[in-house]
């Protein structure tokens, strides 16, 4: 019979979906070990985007509309608790966003596939509405004369996404979670009397449960719990502005000022990409779309670029499950781990912590994808 | 030498790319200069001389008789750099440097990508950071910074000055002013004293070296005219009224300015971002790049020249310049390596002298520790202004190296990119982790390694793929019109391609050997299979098991290397700029040979480009419908189409793929119209195929028989002329009423336009026998392909044909992707 | 703060510091001619807005950095000096306007 094991939960992953999930067992009172690899590894989340975004989510499949804006509903307390608990504020702004268009063929897209997307059976409503230049520009004159208008989503925001990390790490910490870095996973193994036996880098730790958060290494560590997880790696690339003064009063999908006063601008979607590396030809793409956008930034100076792998699933959307073989194995992962921190932190933790997740969440099994992959 | 007004005087390509105009790079420039080939200087500053030859073509110090002698130091080298056949371009920014030798530079805020066939980094060294509480305070400089407006601007520090650090810089600009007349009120030294015991073993060496005489002069004449306190363990800095207070243990003084300094590291922003690797030196205590003795990294072509490579002092340096200009011209083929060994002789004798005396000046000049790390209070990155309690925090927090410290604290975000904290930040870490510093990573690097507009990075060439990579995303799941014209349909020649190949034939038959002993003696070594999609694809294992047999075969590794992007355009672009010797091939596949290039334009052309290997088998698409579908022949589907013009919806898996364009000929075939439903890859469409969202697919026979198997899908056709053998049961579509439809899928082996021929035809005959085997026959079968036996100009006819087939859908059902 | 060695002769330039007349000489940078003329501090960070100047005098520290003829954050120490020329002091985060 096991010994009583040291953790209640291994969380594999230290990104933003490992970190939420550990806060969220962390405050509700499970002894947590998150296991993270070191300095430098693939990290996905340090290509974030920082941003809270609701407007373009769920095409394809409704249920995810729902779960993201329900996240986006939960960021202000979210955020509020984070601040009373670490003193750090996250920085959280929920002012609207928009996704801006430079060409009439491009609005109609974008507006064919938000109503494609609203008319989804099973769909909850999210507000939107395209907005024409005129408009778009009063509340941010600096607006270029290219831009023929946009998706504008009253519920679109963005966070200060290093103060998220910082206050996360410092809250699941404080709740008693240790923090595990230079200890990649090797091996997962069930134990027969329950429990899991991780084999590390380092040494080898028990845990009655273990939820995987390590992005595209879900995909090798999955199988060791019976579970499955497709996920490919795809690459955006990220340039960032020296510190301006604000002028960008809304975030944009691939355009966002943060509240340091750096302008962000992204982001590429390249598919299997040999590497993080970033080239001057998807950065000349992306800084000539920003420019048409905002003609203003043609003179700031770029002082930083960097590239990361994203996690994609198939279908881009979540893959939440829960191992039938080797039950207490879930598997978390995501490409929007900032939207969804709040929803990971305050209703999917909650659930592994009772040890099932709702049936609620039933769409977001890699079950959905019960069919032999292409080439 | 040919001053260069601005960036649009650049050539696109040079010969060799010298980065940094001090003395290793201007003696690079004055080695390979006159030599027939073409060669770029380029600094940030206006005139020659980098930072320890500052101002040496137009010092205002020539007119002052106490510090004439001060300029004169580099006058010779820079004397020759401007005599060579080179051209310079001043006030020149290199932000940008990669592997394949692409070079960013900017001046007067115009940039431009250029390449080179070999660069040499030679951008000198700048001071090491000493994060004493204070030292970002208005009126704290480096020592460093005080010579330079001596030596550019003829400028003396009024009042006060208080001298702390360690050193030869620290002595050598104290003895400067006071040559000038205006003495520093005090210096004090931070050489810890027990670096005397740990220098002595270097001692005679340093004895024996040309630095010895200069030392000791200079700080006698500093100890006559400055008091001097040694052995200072820890300083700070506070501002005061007007003034800046210093104090020490046991001391303090009030003063107008202080100048800090311990040393100097390597400046290895550019050659980090482009991927040179690098490893702690502990003697040095700092990062230095993995070079060999002619300064070549493991980057093909490039080079580090001078204290880049690893602090050594002016005079080395320039030694260093020319050694690594030597090898550079050795590899262009100037001359051989023994021409090139003997020509650095000299140069590698001066070289080892001024070294000799180095490892004294490490061993006695390395910072205390306590120097090298930030207290709590000081502050670790300017940039952000981090302290160093904030960084125990981060540590407290998990953070282990300077990546995570970064995302903890911004610390590295700043615009000097870890210049000023990186080293503080690791060696901070590794102090509080009582770990070796050279255990953690140094920080990440990535261009612009300057700043730069972002109008300079817009005015960049950019790839059809790269743009669809940023701009493809707003298409969503609608087909869209382009906003490209004809161009984009064109395949074009790549010039590239072609003027490639004639180099490489060039550099195949300039070593001697006839090209037909070459070929008949090929493989000599490993080959590289370049398989532009990514692991795991059916393409990626098939390929695998030829060259597997290939390499049994040919008793040679044959090496297959992921190489994907743009949907295989990347990694058959690649292939395309090999050289044809037999030694770089790929398996590629249809979509990048004959249906990517008509639908945008790629670097390439599916003819000209290559030299056309095997094509081994075909891979039909079947028609497939929901299993519970009312239609369960294609007549039926037919007459129902017919009956309901517009009404049924057909997936595919993306638009412009062989499905896609599958589905348009079939409706052009049969004249029937439905509406057509993208997806994203082949497993969405097949999912909604089966769930009945989508009333048929064409989808590839490999990844659709297994759910026909299943009795989750019918197939109602196959789109081969032939019955395909694994699949005896299902019709062909031409059979029922279409004659000569023909859409499938293949893979290839290609090689470089003007690989031998002889070597072509050996492949190809060992593919042929391979493919023809009993297992590889089975496997044909089960994948639902069927296997072809054809010659090199058979396939290439085969090519042609496909082209011509793809083209007529392109055009007549007006497919265009953006 | 910093003087000019007598010895040398080079020819004036006239140019504006924070909307002021005044002079530096062929061959500076404005980073240089400010220091002539006893400025110290340059700019005031947007962290915190504490003064700074500039440090290293080759581009590397980022705190010498001025707003030149209405472009913000360049460094100062990089820049020649033209006649003509108006500077400011950058204070806290440049303005996207130029």
């Amino acid at each position: 019979m096991m010994a009583q094991p040291a953790y209640d939960i291994a969380v594999i992953g230290g990104g933003v979906v490992g970190l939420a999930l550990a806060r969220g067992l962390a405050s509700r009172g499970q002894r947590v070990a998150i296991l993270d690899e070191g300095d430098v590894a693939r990290r996905a989340s340090r290509g974030n985007f920082a941003l809270v975004w609701v407007q373009s989510k769920g095409l394809g499949m409704a249920r995810y509309g729902a779960w993201t804006t329900g996240s986006a509903a939960l960021w202000p307390t979210f955020a509020a608790s984070l601040r009373e608990e670490t003193g750090l504020d996250l920085g959280l702004s929920q002012p609207g966003g928009y996704s801006l268009c430079l060409s009439e063929a491009e609005l109609d897209a974008r507006r064919a596939a938000m109503m494609r997307m609203h008319n989804q059976p099973g769909w909850e409503p999210v507000p939107w509405e395209v907005q024409g230049h005129a408009r778009i520009a009063r509340a941010m004159p600096a607006l270029g004369p290219e831009v023929v208008g946009g998706i504008f989503c009253p519920l679109d925001g963005h966070v200060n996404s290093l103060r998220l990390f910082r206050a996360l790490q410092a809250s699941a910490t404080a709740r008693g979670a240790t923090y595990l870095p230079d200890h990649p996973v090797q091996s997962i193994a069930a134990l027969p009397g329950g429990g899991f036996r991780i084999e590390t880098a380092q040494r080898a730790l028990e845990a009655a449960r273990v939820v995987l958060a390590a992005g595209l290494g879900n995909a090798t560590l999955a199988p060791m719990v019976g579970l499955d997880a497709p996920v490919r790696a795809q690459r955006g690339q990220v340039m960032v502005t020296e510190k301006t003064a604000p002028f960008l009063t809304h975030p944009m999908a691939t355009l966002r000022q943060t509240d340091e006063g750096g302008v962000m601008i992204g982001d590429s979607k390249e598919e299997a990409p040999a590497d993080e590396s970033v080239g001057p030809g998807v950065l000349a793409a992306m800084a000539r779309r920003a420019i048409r956008m905002f003609p203003l930034l043609g003179g700031l100076n770029v002082v930083r670029s960097w590239g990361a792998l994203r996690v994609m699933s198939p279908d881009g959307f979540p893959l939440y499950d829960q191992s039938a073989a080797a039950p207490g194995a879930f598997l978390v992962t995501c490409h929007s781990g900032v939207t969804l921190a709040a929803a990971h932190a305050e209703l999917l933790a909650p659930m592994i912590a009772r040890g099932t997740l709702d049936a609620s969440l039933a769409a977001f099994s890699a079950r959905r994808f019960d069919v032999p992959s292409a080439a | 030498m040919k001053r260069l007004p601005d960036v649009a005087a650049l050539r696109d390509t040079y010969d060799i790319a010298i980065i940094g105009g001090g003395p290793a790079g201007m003696a690079a420039a004055a080695e390979a200069g006159g030599r027939g080939l073409t060669v770029l200087l380029l600094d940030e500053n206006a005139g020659l001389g980098g930072q320890v030859y500052r101002g040496v073509e137009a010092s205002p110090l020539a007119a002052v008789p106490a510090l004439a002698a001060v300029p004169a130091a580099g006058r010779a080298l820079a004397a020759a750099a401007v005599a060579a056949e080179v051209e310079f371009l001043p006030g020149a920014t290199a932000w940008h440097l990669d592997g394949a030798r692409s070079l960013g530079v900017s001046a007067g805020r115009v940039a431009r990508m250029i390449t080179a066939r070999r660069v040499i980094i030679a951008t000198g060294a700048q001071e090491r950071p000493m994060p004493v509480p204070g030292w970002t305070l208005p009126g704290v400089m480096s020592v460093g910074a005080a010579q330079t407006l001596l030596k550019a601007q003829g400028l003396v520090p009024e009042g006060r000055v208080v001298i702390a650090g360690c050193g030869p810089l620290v002595w050598l600009y104290a003895a400067q002013l006071v040559a000038a007349g205006s003495p520093p009120a005090l210096l004090l030294d931070t050489t810890p004293r027990a670096n005397w015991r740990a220098a002595l073993p270097h001692l005679p060496a340093f004895l024996r070296s040309p630095y010895l005489r200069k030392g000791l002069a200079l700080v006698a004449r500093v100890r006559r005219a400055v008091r001097v306190i040694s052995g200072v363990g820890r300083l700070a800095i506070a501002a005061h009224a007007g003034t800046l207070d210093v104090t020490w243990p046991g001391g303090s003084v009030a003063t107008d300015r202080v100048l800090l300094h311990q040393g100097v590291v390597p400046q290895l922003n550019l050659a980090q971002a482009a991927g040179c690797a690098v490893a702690w030196d502990a003697a040095q205590a700092c990062f230095v790049p993995l070079t060999d003795g002619w300064g070549d990294t493991d980057l093909p072509g490039i080079a580090i020249a001078g204290d880049t490579a690893g602090i050594g002092g002016a005079e080395a340096a320039e030694a260093s310049g020319r050694l690594a200009a030597l090898e550079a011209l050795r590899a262009l083929g100037v001359f051989g390596a023994a021409a090139r060994d003997s020509a650095a002789a000299p140069h590698r004798a001066a070289q080892a002298g001024w070294l000799r005396g180095r490892a004294f000046l490490d061993a006695l000049y390395q910072p205390a520790a306590a120097f090298r790390i930030a207290a709590p209070e000081a502050i670790a990155c300017r940039c952000e202004e981090v302290t160093g309690a904030a960084l125990r925090d981060a540590m407290r927090l998990g953070a282990t190296g300077p990546n995570q410290a970064k995302a903890f604290l911004r610390c590295g975000m700043g615009p000097c990119q870890g210049r000023l904290c990186m080293l503080t930040v690791v060696e901070t870490i590794a102090a509080e982790r009582r770990v070796d510093p050279a255990t953690i990573a140094p920080l990440r690097i990535r261009p612009p390694v300057k700043p730069v507009t972002l109008a300079e990075i817009a005015a960049m060439e950019s790839t059809d793929a790269e743009r669809a990579a940023v701009e493809g995303r707003w298409s969503g799941n609608a087909q869209q019109p382009a906003t490209q014209g004809k161009e984009a349909r064109k395949m074009t020649i790549s010039r590239r391609g072609l003027a490639g190949s004639a180099l490489a034939m060039a550099a195949i038959l300039g070593t001697g050997r006839s090209a037909a002993a070459q070929a008949a003696a090929w493989p000599e070594r490993p080959v590289r299979v370049i398989l532009p999609f990514p692991p795991g694809g059916a393409t990626d294992v098939n390929a695998r098991l030829i060259a597997q047999h290939l390499q049994e075969r040919f008793g040679q590794p044959f090496t297959v290397d992921n190489r994907s992007g743009g949907a295989g355009v990347m990694g058959t672009d690649m292939l395309a700029r090999a050289t044809p010797d037999g030694y770089t091939l790929a398996m590629t596949a249809s979509g990048p040979m004959s249906i990517l290039p008509q639908l945008q334009s790629v670097p390439y052309d599916p003819i000209q480009s290559f030299a056309h290997i095997a094509l081994p088998w075909i891979t039909p698409l079947l028609l497939v419908t929901p299993a519970n579908s009312p239609t369960r022949t294609l007549p039926e589907l037919l007459e129902r189409l017919r009956r309901e013009p517009g009404r049924l919806t057909a997936c595919n898996i993306g638009v412009g793929s062989p499905s896609h364009l599958a589905a348009e000929m079939f409706a052009r075939a049969f004249d029937v119209r439905y509406e057509q439903l993208p997806h994203r890859g082949s497993a969405p469409a097949l999912t909604d195929t089966v769930a009945g969202t989508c009333d048929f697919l064409f989808d590839s026979a490999a990844s659709s028989i297994p759910l026909v198997r299943q009795g989750r899908l019918r197939a109602l056709g196959v789109t081969s002329l032939e019955q395909a053998p694994g699949m005896p049961e299902i019709p062909t579509i031409a059979s029922q009423g279409a004659p000569g439809f023909l859409a499938t899928t293949w893979s290839c082996l290609i090689a470089p336009a003007g690989t031998p021929a002889p070597i072509v035809t050996r492949i190809n005959a060992e593919v042929r026998a391979f493919t023809a085997s009993p297992a590889m026959q089975q496997r044909l079968r089960d994948q639902g392909s069927i296997p072809l036996d054809l010659s090199p100009e058979g396939f290439r006819a085969y090519l042609e044909r496909e082209i011509a087939t793809w083209g007529a859908v392109i055009r007549t059902a007006n497919i265009r992707i953006t | 703060m910093f003087r000019r060695l007598p010895e040398i002769a080079r020819a004036s330039l006239s140019f504006r510091f924070e909307g002021a007349a005044v002079e530096g000489r062929e061959g500076d940078s404005v980073a240089a001619a400010l220091l002539a003329l006893g400025h110290a501090a340059l700019r005031e960070t947007p962290v915190s807005g504490s003064a700074r100047g500039p440090y290293c005098m080759m581009g590397v520290c980022f705190d010498c950095l001025v707003t030149i003829d209405g472009v913000g954050n360049r460094q100062a120490c990089l820049v020649p000096l033209r006649a003509g020329m108006d500077v400011r002091r950058q204070r806290g985060r440049r303005e996207a306007g130029s």
